[in-house]
């Protein structure tokens, strides 16, 4: 595979990854693999050619860092005993004629993102400073071997003394993280007491998995045996130990396929007793016979480990990008799931706005109007008075019934439609008021800042905007089916409203019976009497809402109430609907649009992406 | 609040006589407020600070035969277990390593043979134990390490660390300055009291004072005021080295009887004193406050809404028709002896004629009693449909305006976790505000009765509340009509001469019948129908005077500055009483901190002038969040 391809893999994630962190509310620090990647392949890129390589000293604070860095360098640095945590910026040896003016172009190239200045006190090292800020200062020699000695096509190696990881000062930590996810190769530097330290060995652990070679050095020791019986303790007891969580922590894969412990396993250690004045000469190789650490430093083939450093930066980032792309997975499908129940919510909160009580009264007038509009003219004309004597006393008793209501109630202007929309509006209301509710109840962390004050301006900008009137009226849906019906059922059609006449101008009849022939015998008053013949109006229409009753048989009222459903199943939607634009986007924001580019997002890509930094890039 | 002693401790008494009384009450205050915390732990600060005092409670519990316990806090290979032998001076006691690291992993107690009974408890621990090397009410231990990759280690010392009544805090040169120790120091700075242990200095023989200042101003940022008393550099493995034998002075001398109950109770206030720190007690007021803001936006929106809904036309009228019908029932007591009984029956009107007509009726047949439901129901309803139009007018959108705020109010609660928290122990409950309730005691009359029958019938869709409040407005308004009407130079004026004309008719009267009664003459019917009509007559000027001047106060433009400021919420009050009940807790918080913080500086003074009994933060000087120095 072509470097160049690894590289745009990079890029592309490098774009994709951030977005999709953002959908997943991610809010974990991310993997030292992955800014290690971004940083190393920018440094690649940016590098063109000349190969560079970087490698750091890593330790917790009074291991020696500093004290090492100044015996091989030669660069003067901060180190002692008297104050802790003593270095607190990073310093760098670059190669002899990497310092001049001319040179610094190429030296950003080989650290890009980072401030770098030139070293001119030692007392810059104690000073608080930025993050991403890196002293130089050129050091021919390394640790007594001349770097020209090193391989001559090789730009170099550049080695930094960084802050701790682990003291009170917190912002160290970052400082020396941030050149770590940079550098190729670390140099590991822990004293003999703090090698089983929590923080150590996370940290040890972490340059497992980024480092491309790793060197340990255990110092303040009494001997190089001890420092061998302290790493084996660490190697053979401590790490394997199936009580503890670390065993599993190092059983993660590096690029080669090989464990994290294996790696360290084969990783070279080397020990520094403890001394007043501790000196390179004492500083020696566990085992006898290996090379010294500056001629194991110079001797590195900078392209092969720089490529490693990429390629196991690619390896602990693809991982961490497969899980995402799981998790992304996983997000999607709760996110479908939510936005179904969602809808699911809609709808049914849509029926139940529009789902008033089926008014049987008000479907008995629309089917008389029907029955009478479809009686034959003749018929028609013969029962003419009746249905107009019938139609004045409903009138006048409607009348009634309203100047009583009013005397007690202020009455409602408008005729039933506008009461339709006045109970629609209200419970629209309620029925938001009651998601609300519910959603918050359901989703404590998706609706995690819907607060009541949000919940209020929604359903306020809810209640602000007007619902818009049913494309299809009840009446007229109603209407319809009373007409198939009564076409069908032509004999009853004629007699209801017939029923419903006579009994009605038989109450009046007798009204006026009595009034002439006892004086009131039945009823005393005119009002009395007014209601005596509404009752038996009233009656009459029970008689006929029997009828209709045995008419069941006709499914007369199955189809009414059919239409009626059909009528509230279609207001429903267009309520849902109404809700769906005007609550929604006030209590979810941006969570929908965020949904929607989640279903959408490119994980197949991501995966194929990751897959592709396993591979190894070679030049071409 | 009572000094009652909290209930943990009740019958125990363990510390007996001992325990001083200053203490005894204020750890039964701490006991009641933790109940009161307790009980409402489903919000998170108040279950902690109830866990907390029930910590710093815990502390009265150790009887005082219990030896005391000093602990060593470190971090792995500083020398704690060296440390340990070289006090106890028998080497080996406990096993320490110069390769492996986390080594201890059990607590090491050295105890004396006759304290072996007395152990404080350390449940799920196996402590090993060392006979020996500690004089009689002493126990040393030694732990496993704070920091190392074992964590199970941590939880034991931490276990063994909350019994401990005085704390040894290791560290070497290299280990001074370490995250993970110093946040554990500070974690547990508050509630011990501390020695300061430097150890190797055989090793950093040239650099060891610079080293120990370093280390000094590292403890003294976490809030120590460290002195040299509680300061100690040592090298454990020097036979005979001064500073553990110095160390050995401080710590290893026989425990006294007397103090220990001291020590015990000084743990309580500390740790007490630190439960109720300004920190734990800011989120208290913070909710206090934010509740506060939100429940007095309720408020001013049900305000406004109430107003809005009131000044409509129809409901302003209305509502200036009941206020007039209440100002003569008030000005009924102010009217004088002469006017009394026509003003009084003029504000009686109402219910008498229900009454009156009711009464008719029972004598009346079936017909007639129908007659006078009729008629009674006319009147009542001439009184209640002003009433029914006030409510109307607080209609469909006022009462959203209630839902609103109540549903507003319920989840702001929800929110915050609140909305379980009734109103709790030292609050009181606030009664309603209902003035129905008051008006039911008085039996009521006939046409009462008929009044607040029809009243259930007509009103019975408003809400309850609301109703109460528009009547209390009614009576306010009603009230304060009256008295302007009749206070003032008019007012007095217009009262005196309405009396004045009744009492000459009525003396004029009187002096007729007296009259005709002495020289026993007999007076004519004519007479007495020419009486009650100049009796009846004058009258009329005294109260078409008193209802010009109620006609003028009573105008609805007027009526919100007859009722002035208003009473409380109709909807939202469970948020206005948890706010209370928070800034209650705060209060109470405060004070008691207040109290604990006299008590630990008189305690302070008995025990603090001597070494022994180590260093500990100044009272109020814990650290809020994390210590750790930032870029
Ligand atoms: N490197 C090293 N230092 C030793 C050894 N024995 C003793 N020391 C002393 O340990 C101290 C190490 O201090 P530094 O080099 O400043 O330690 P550092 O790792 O840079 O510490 P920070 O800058 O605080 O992170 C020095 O005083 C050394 O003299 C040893 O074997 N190796
Ligand atoms: N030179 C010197 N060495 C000491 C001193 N105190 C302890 N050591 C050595 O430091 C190493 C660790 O000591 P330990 O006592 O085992 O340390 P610890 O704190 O008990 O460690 P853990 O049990 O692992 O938590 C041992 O090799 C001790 O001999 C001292 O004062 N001077
Ligand atoms: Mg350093
Ligand atoms: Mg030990």
């Amino acid at each position: 595979m072509k470097l160049e391809s690894f590289l745009n893999a990079t890029d592309r994630l490098a774009a994709l990854v951030p977005e999709l962190l953002r959908l997943l509310g991610y809010r974990e620090k991310l993997p030292t693999g992955w800014s290690a990647l971004l940083e190393r392949a920018g440094a690649l890129r940016r590098q063109g050619g000349r190969l560079a390589l970087v490698a750091t000293l890593y330790g917790p604070t009074g291991a020696g860092k500093s004290t090492l860095f100044r015996n091989l360098t030669g660069i003067e640095v901060p180190a002692g005993d008297e104050i802790r945590p003593l270095s607190r910026g990073c310093a760098m040896a670059v190669p002899d004629q990497w310092d001049q003016a001319d040179g610094e172009p190429a030296l950003r190239a080989v650290l890009p993102g980072f401030d770098l200045r030139p070293l001119d006190r030692p007392e810059r090292l104690r000073q608080e400073d930025g993050q991403g800020l890196v002293w130089y200062r050129s050091a021919e020699r390394l640790g007594g071997e001349s770097r020209s000695q090193a391989k001559a096509d090789t730009p170099g190696l550049f080695l930094v003394d960084v802050p701790d990881f682990n003291s009170l000062e917190i912002a160290n930590h970052e400082r020396a993280e941030r050149v770590l996810r940079r550098a190729e190769v670390v140099v590991f530097v822990v004293t003999g007491d703090s090698y089983a330290d929590q923080k150590v060995v996370e940290e040890l652990a972490r340059c497992c998995q980024v480092a491309a070679r790793l060197v340990i050095l255990i110092t303040k020791v009494a001997s190089p045996e001890k420092a061998q019986l302290k790493w084996a303790d660490l190697l053979n007891d401590k790490l394997t130990r199936t009580d503890l969580p670390w065993r599993a922590k190092f059983q993660g894969k590096r690029e080669d396929g090989r464990t994290l412990e294996a790696f360290l396993r084969e990783c070279p250690v080397h020990a520094w007793p403890f001394s007043a004045h501790p000196t390179l000469e004492d500083l020696r190789p566990v085992t006898a016979g290996a090379p010294t650490l500056a001629s194991l430093l110079l001797g590195l083939d900078a392209e092969k480990v720089a490529a490693e450093g990429l390629l196991q930066a690619g390896a602990s980032s693809a991982e961490w990008v497969g899980q995402l792309a799981g998790r992304a997975d996983a997000a999607r499908g709760e996110r479908q799931r939510w936005r179904a129940s969602l809808d699911d919510d809609l709808a049914r909160a849509g029926l139940a706005v529009a789902g008033h009580e089926f008014p049987i009264g008000r479907t008995l007038e629309v089917l008389m109007e029907e029955a009478r509009a479809g009686q034959n003219q003749v018929f028609r004309w013969i029962t003419y008075p009746f249905s107009r004597i019938s139609a004045w006393m409903q009138g006048g008793f409607q009348m009634v019934t309203e100047a009583i209501r009013s005397a007690i109630r202020k009455p409602t202007p408008g005729g039933e439609l506008v009461r339709l929309e006045d109970a629609e509006r209200k419970s629209l209301k309620r029925v938001a008021e009651e998601l609300v509710d519910k959603w918050r109840d359901r989703w404590p962390a998706w609706v995690g800042s819907l607060d009541s004050g949000q919940c209020r301006k929604a359903c306020d900008t809810l209640g602000a905007i007007a619902l818009a009137s049913p494309q299809t009226n009840w009446e007229e849906a109603l209407r319809l089916s009373a007409r198939d019906w009564v076409e069908k059922h032509p004999t009853w059609a004629h007699t209801l409203p017939v029923v419903l006449d006579l009994t009605t101008v038989g109450g009046l009849g007798l009204f006026v019976l009595d009034i002439s022939t006892t004086g009131g015998l039945l009823g005393s008053h005119v009002v009395l009497g007014s209601l005596g013949a509404g009752g038996l109006m009233a009656g009459g229409a029970g008689l006929a809402a029997m009828l209709a009753r045995m008419a069941d048989n006709m499914h007369f009222k199955s189809v009414l109430e059919d239409a009626d459903r059909a009528w509230r199943e279609q207001r429903g939607r267009e309520i849902a609907e109404h809700l769906r634009q005007h609550l929604l986007p006030g209590i979810l924001g941006d969570k929908l649009k965020d949904a929607d580019r989640l279903t959408s997002f490119p994980v197949e890509e991501m995966r194929r992406l990751a897959g592709e930094l396993t591979r190894k890039p070679t030049h071409d | 609040m009572t000094d009652q002693i909290p209930s943990r401790s009740e019958g125990k008494s363990p510390l007996g006589a001992s325990l001083l009384p200053w203490i005894a009450a204020l750890a039964g205050r701490v006991g009641n407020f933790r109940k009161d915390l307790l009980a409402a732990d489903s919000w998170a600060p108040a279950a902690g600070l109830g866990v907390e005092l029930d910590r710093a409670l815990s502390a009265l519990e150790v009887p005082p035969s219990v030896p005391v316990l000093v602990v060593m806090l470190g971090g792995t290979g500083v020398g704690k277990s060296e440390l340990f032998n070289a006090l106890i001076d028998r080497p080996g006691a406990s096993p320490s390593s110069d390769t492996v690291r986390c080594h201890t992993s059990q607590p090491f107690l050295a105890v004396h043979p006759l304290d072996r009974a007395h152990l404080p408890s350390l449940q799920g621990l196996e402590p090993i134990l060392v006979e020996g090397g500690v004089p009689r009410g002493v126990v040393l231990a030694d732990t496993p390490d704070i920091d190392g990759m074992i964590e199970r280690h941590h939880g034991v010392t931490r276990q063994v660390l909350e019994r401990a009544d005085l704390v040894l805090f290791v560290t070497d040169p290299d280990r001074r300055a370490n995250l993970q120790v110093l946040e554990e120091l500070r974690r547990w700075a508050p509630r011990k009291r501390w020695l300061f242990v430097l150890t190797k200095a055989d090793k950093y023989a040239d650099t060891i004072d610079a080293i120990a200042r370093d280390f000094a101003k590292r403890v003294e940022e976490i809030g120590f005021a460290l002195d040299r008393e509680s300061q100690f550099v040592v090298a454990s493995v020097r036979p005979s080295d001064a500073g553990i034998e110095r160390l050995r002075q401080a710590v290893l001398r026989p425990g006294d009887e007397n103090r220990m109950p001291l020590l015990r109770q000084d743990a309580f206030l500390r740790q007490a004193a630190h439960a109720l720190s300004a920190g734990h007690l800011h989120p208290f007021q913070m909710e206090a406050d934010r509740l506060g803001a939100l429940a007095d936006r309720g408020r001013a929106r049900q305000e406004q809404a109430y107003w809005e809904a009131l000044s409509q036309p129809r409901a302003a009228d209305a509502f200036a028709r009941v206020v007039k019908q209440s100002a003569w029932k008030e000005i009924s007591e102010r009217s004088g002896p002469f006017l009394f009984p026509a003003v009084w029956a003029r504000a009686r009107m109402q219910p008498l004629a229900t009454g009156w007509a009711l009464t008719r009726g029972l004598r009346g047949g079936l017909l007639g009693v129908a007659g006078a439901l009729g008629a009674s129901a006319l009147w009542a309803l001439r009184g209640l449909s002003p009433l029914r139009h006030i409510a109307e007018a607080l209609g469909e959108s006022f009462r959203d305006t209630l839902s609103a705020v109540e549903h507003d109010a319920r989840r702001a609660l929800e929110d915050a976790g609140l909305d379980r928290i009734g109103v709790v122990g030292s609050v009181k409950g606030q009664g309603s505000t209902g003035s129905l309730a008051a008006k039911a005691e008085v039996p009521p009359g006939l046409g009462e009765a008929v009044d607040g029958f029809l009243k259930q019938w007509t009103l019975s869709d408003v809400h309850p509340e609301l109703l109460g409040r528009v009547e209390q407005d009614v009576e306010t308004a009603g009230r304060e009509s009256a008295r302007l009407a009749t206070s003032g130079f008019g007012g007095v004026v217009s009262v005196f001469l309405g009396n004045a004309l009744v009492a000459g008719m009525v003396g004029w009267v009187a002096w007729r019948l007296g009259k005709s009664w002495w020289l026993e003459t007999d007076l004519s019917t004519s007479f007495f129908l020419q009486a009650a009509t100049l009796v009846v007559v004058s009258l009329l000027p005294g109260m078409l005077f008193l209802a010009w001047r109620l006609a003028n106060q009573v105008h609805p433009r007027r009526l919100r500055g007859l009722l002035g400021k208003h009473a409380g919420p109709i909807a939202g009050g469970q948020l206005e009483r948890v706010r209370e009940t928070a800034a209650g807790w705060f209060r109470q918080g405060m004070d008691i901190a207040k109290s604990l913080e006299e008590a630990q500086r008189l305690l302070s003074a008995d025990l603090g002038a001597d070494a022994t009994w180590g260093t500990s933060l100044p009272a109020r000087s814990a650290q809020p969040a994390s210590h750790a120095r930032k870029a």
